[in-house]
């Protein structure tokens, strides 16, 4: 369970976020959808502990990121696919996470499979496309078999059949009981993955949508989005 | 204390795992090798010199030449353990998997500490036994050594500059971030400093160069040089090089947003 309680982040005095409040459950996808700017990486971030935040607070399992104690074994994240040093190997790179949490080996040339990077596990990162580089991030992300998944924008540079692989992945996750919050601003995906949608606009919570109740609606996702964010959008094209 | 075993452990992993470490292991061999081709030179002239002008030659401690270059080589691997992750974007796993930033940098400064320790320790006996094998049974003023005994001050705190050298570099990185920005400060200290004190009027230069890197190991080890400051001093110096990089990498390791 993933709480967000009355949120503000400043960046010298402009604002980045502001009271924002949400929960996430367990048990469903729930996709984080907002236009650039609107505070979604500098909420994942705080969520995770790279940022402080100026006020509230974010929780994961009632706790602050930075209290836990081996955190891979509760929550996994990616938040860049450039994230891993490119003179390492793939496989260096998942032990050298995998040993501050006392995870095995074993364990990471499973993951290494199963994101389907086992016969490239010895290259080093450098030769990656980004697609891989994404893989080997989600890699990571699954090392401690974590009850809590975050994925910010995970489909980036991933081709249709690796797109596919992430939904099913993160829907399977999600069946499990596990609790998966995936940041992005392709609408067509987060329609296409998660059951809730929290819209976020300028720092705030603009609506939280359960995706099947769009149709009784009589709307898409995208025309929520769009009359949503219209106002709360911080850079907009002028119609000509 | 098995979490800390296991960052540190981690972090050892990340040091053997790129290149850039063995690059600047390379590069403190080149320096002990042309320290001892410099020995060499000096040695062949000393012995084709006249009696009365061996006696104005100066000792022939390599570890003035060698060790400046050897720290500053081994503390740019040190300050390599926190630019590279920043630079590289990779640090954001690294405090994903352990958001424990004091812990995560204590990690890394236990080891910097031990890889300047033990490098120093490696490269100055190699220099040391390189300039015995090279200097045979030639007397003082060019051998600075009665008995392999006498040379044992002069490793041990030697190895204890580069150690300083390290955690110093480690602490630039955190507070810097970026490595040429850590390198070039480092240089400034380790490399650049001591030659500007040159430039000083007499007085200042022994003020200003008792205090700088390069010139402690030599006051540490109570051995013959012109600075001012006593072995419990220079260790005192030392001390703080360490208190204050460290700090300040600390506070800003942990203070500011990591990426």
């Amino acid at each position: 369970m993933i709480a967000v309680r009355e949120l503000t982040k400043l960046y010298g005095h402009t604002p980045a976020l502001d009271r924002l409040s949400f929960e996430v459950r367990p048990g469903v996808v729930t996709g984080f959808l907002g236009p650039n700017g609107a505070g979604k990486s500098t909420t994942l971030r705080i969520l995770l502990g790279l940022h402080r935040p100026t006020s509230g607070e974010a929780l994961i399992g009632g706790r602050p990121y930075r209290r836990i104690r081996r955190p891979l074994h509760e929550v996994g994240a990616v938040l860049d696919a450039d994230a891993a040093h490119p003179g390492r190997t793939a496989r260096h790179h998942l032990d050298c996470l995998a040993r501050t949490n006392g995870i095995g080996r074993a364990r990471v040339a499973a993951v290494l499979a199963e994101v389907g990077l086992a016969a490239v596990a010895d290259k080093r990162v450098g030769g990656f496309s980004l697609g891989m580089r994404q893989r080997l991030g989600i890699a990571g992300a699954l090392l401690g078999d974590p009850g809590v998944i975050v994925l910010d924008e995970p489909v980036n540079g991933l081709d249709a059949a690796g797109i596919r692989w992430i939904r099913s992945t993160l829907r399977s996750l999600a069946a499990q009981g596990r609790t998966v919050l995936l940041s992005s601003h392709l609408m067509s995906e987060v329609a296409l993955t998660a059951d809730r949608v929290l819209i976020l606009g300028r720092g705030r919570l603009l609506d939280e949508i359960s995706v099947a109740d769009l149709p009784v609606r009589g709307a898409t996702l995208e025309d929520v989005y769009l009359r949503l964010t219209g106002e709360a959008a911080e850079f907009r094209a002028v119609p000509r | 204390m098995t979490l800390f075993l296991d960052v540190a452990a981690a972090e050892w992993m990340k040091l053997r795992t790129v290149r850039s470490t063995y690059a600047f292991l390379a590069g403190a061999v080149t320096a002990t090798l042309a320290g001892m081709l410099i020995l060499l030179l000096m040695v062949r002239a000393f012995d084709a010199d006249t009696l009365a002008d061996r006696a104005a030659y100066e000792t022939a401690d390599p570890t003035v030449v060698v060790m400046p270059f050897v720290a500053f080589f081994v503390g740019a691997i040190g300050a390599m353990m926190v630019t590279s992750e920043f630079t590289t974007g990779s640090v954001g796993p690294a405090l994903l998997a352990v958001p424990q930033r004091r812990l995560l940098l204590g990690a890394k400064a236990a080891l910097a500490g031990a890889v300047g320790g033990v490098g120093g320790l490696v490269f100055a006996l190699l220099a040391v036994s390189g300039a015995m094998l090279l200097l045979g049974d030639r007397p003082a003023p060019l051998n600075p050594w009665h008995a392999w005994t006498d040379a044992v001050p002069t490793v041990l705190t030697a190895a204890a500059g580069v150690l300083v050298t390290a955690c110093v570099g480690l602490g630039l990185g955190a507070v810097l971030r970026s490595t040429a920005s850590a390198l070039l400060t480092l240089g400034g200290l380790v490399l650049v400093a001591p030659v500007l004190a040159h430039f000083l009027p007499v007085t200042w230069q022994l003020r200003f160069g008792s205090v700088l890197l390069p010139n402690l190991p030599a006051q540490l080890a109570g051995a013959d040089h012109p600075y001012l400051l006593s072995p419990a001093g220079a260790a005192a110096v030392m001390a703080l090089y360490v208190a204050a990089a460290l700090g300040a990498g600390a506070a800003a390791f942990r203070q500011r947003d990591a990426t």
